[in-house]
């Protein structure tokens, strides 16, 4: 049967997507949060150790590493979970709010706010935006700056963009497969590590240069 | 923010858990470069650091219930790696009726990948050497702690799926005063 990408989710696609998400969370093998936030430090120390103490190129390196992960797991999944594209750039606060549940369970409000869509009219420079704050940060947590990791060697890159990166590259690949001419940028607006009270990141919706 | 403040945040994160899928997709990226930019020994040996690191954190919040290395694999299993099947352990060697050669093995490793056709082509370098330094990592801190009638521990991945194997296999080495 040939996928027909709707403009908009329909009520019993969102439906289909909430009952979906309990068994795609609760079926497979889990790792411990704590232990896969020592595991992504464990790595960014040795890295860091090879770039000779370059915290951002080492940050950065193993964020693609991440992400190049998250979108194998993409890719694979892509058949199971196309229900859920569609072309309307405010369905993906949905599709977000599924996508962290099916990758932290229950939970994943600990650490990521409800993530907020701003259409381009009503962002000051007209590109649409799409905001997620992380009350706690699941990567930073415990990193004491300066010591276990310098804020001022990070250069641009974020120690704490990584699960955020890998969800703006999922969003990008859905833009991708709905057809939708978006280039996805994120950046990290707020950092613990650099002092602010909670995480953020915003993603940027620019429109591709024909 | 306070050193109570990010205890609450590690104790929140700790109550927590992931895809374990999230790993195994992410380490194929890591073991290529470490091989790429260090080497085959030295790839060992930096993935045998990670494993250090890793468990040095995870003692910020957690201390394993026994001193009894078997159960301290089971309970890391049964508690940060959900669903995946237990260990099994066979104790090659005694000293003094207490044991001083432990083979562990595991069908089941949450590092290693699961599908046929994903190993490392390289059958020097073991893919999941960072858990047998993980556990001695852990082993070692319950000797410093005085929780153990053994006295020094060591853990080497001796075999792996990751790189072709049937099963990952470490060996667990102690010694005992005497």
């Amino acid at each position: 049967m040939k996928f027909t990408v709707p403009e908009k989710l329909n009520v019993f696609r969102k439906l289909l997507a909430r009952l979906g998400k309990f068994y795609y969370w609760r079926k497979p093998k889990k790792i411990n949060l704590w232990l896969l936030s020592s595991m992504a430090y464990g790595v960014t120390k040795k890295y860091e150790e090879i770039f000779k103490g370059a915290t951002g190129k080492a940050v950065d390196t193993f964020t693609q590493h991440f992400v190049n992960g998250a979108k194998a797991i993409m890719f694979q999944m892509q058949d199971r979970i196309k229900i859920l594209y569609s072309q309307s750039l405010e369905d993906l606060e949905f599709v977000a709010s599924i996508a962290l549940y099916v990758i932290l369970g229950p939970n994943w409000k600990k650490f990521f706010s409800q993530p907020v869509f701003i259409p381009a009219d009503r962002t000051d420079n007209g590109i649409a935006q799409f905001r997620i704050k992380f009350p706690i940060c699941a990567l930073c947590a415990g990193i004491k700056p300066g010591i276990d990791l310098d804020p001022q060697k990070m250069e641009e890159y974020s120690y704490g963009e990584l699960l955020a990166a890998a969800l703006a590259h999922l969003l990008q690949m859905v833009q991708d497969y709905v057809g939708n001419d978006y280039n996805i940028e994120i950046k990290e607006t707020k950092c613990k590590l650099r002092g602010d009270s909670h995480g953020e990141a915003v993603m940027f919706f620019h429109p591709k240069k024909n | 923010m306070t050193d109570l403040e990010q205890l609450d945040d590690i104790r929140e994160i700790f109550n927590s858990e992931g895809l374990l899928l999230v790993v195994k997709y992410a380490l194929p990226d890591v073991m290529a470069f470490l091989l790429n930019t260090r080497g085959l020994e030295q790839a060992e040996q930096d993935l045998r650091d990670i494993g250090h690191t890793i468990a040095e954190r995870m003692l910020i919040i957690w201390q394993p219930e026994s001193g009894n290395p078997i159960k301290v694999l089971k309970e890391i299993k049964k508690k940060f790696f959900k669903k995946t099947k237990q260990i099994k352990a066979k104790i090659l060697e005694r000293f003094g009726g207490a044991p001083s050669k432990i083979l562990i093995r595991d069908k089941d490793c949450p590092v290693c990948p699961e599908e046929k056709g994903e190993e490392l082509k390289i059958s020097e370098i073991h893919y999941c050497t960072s858990i047998s330094a993980f556990v001695e990592t852990i082993l070692n801190w319950l000797i410093e702690h005085n929780r153990t009638t053994y006295t020094a521990a060591t853990c080497k991945t001796i075999a792996s799926v990751g790189s072709g194997h049937d099963a990952c296999e470490m060996i667990i080495d102690l010694k005992y005063r005497g």
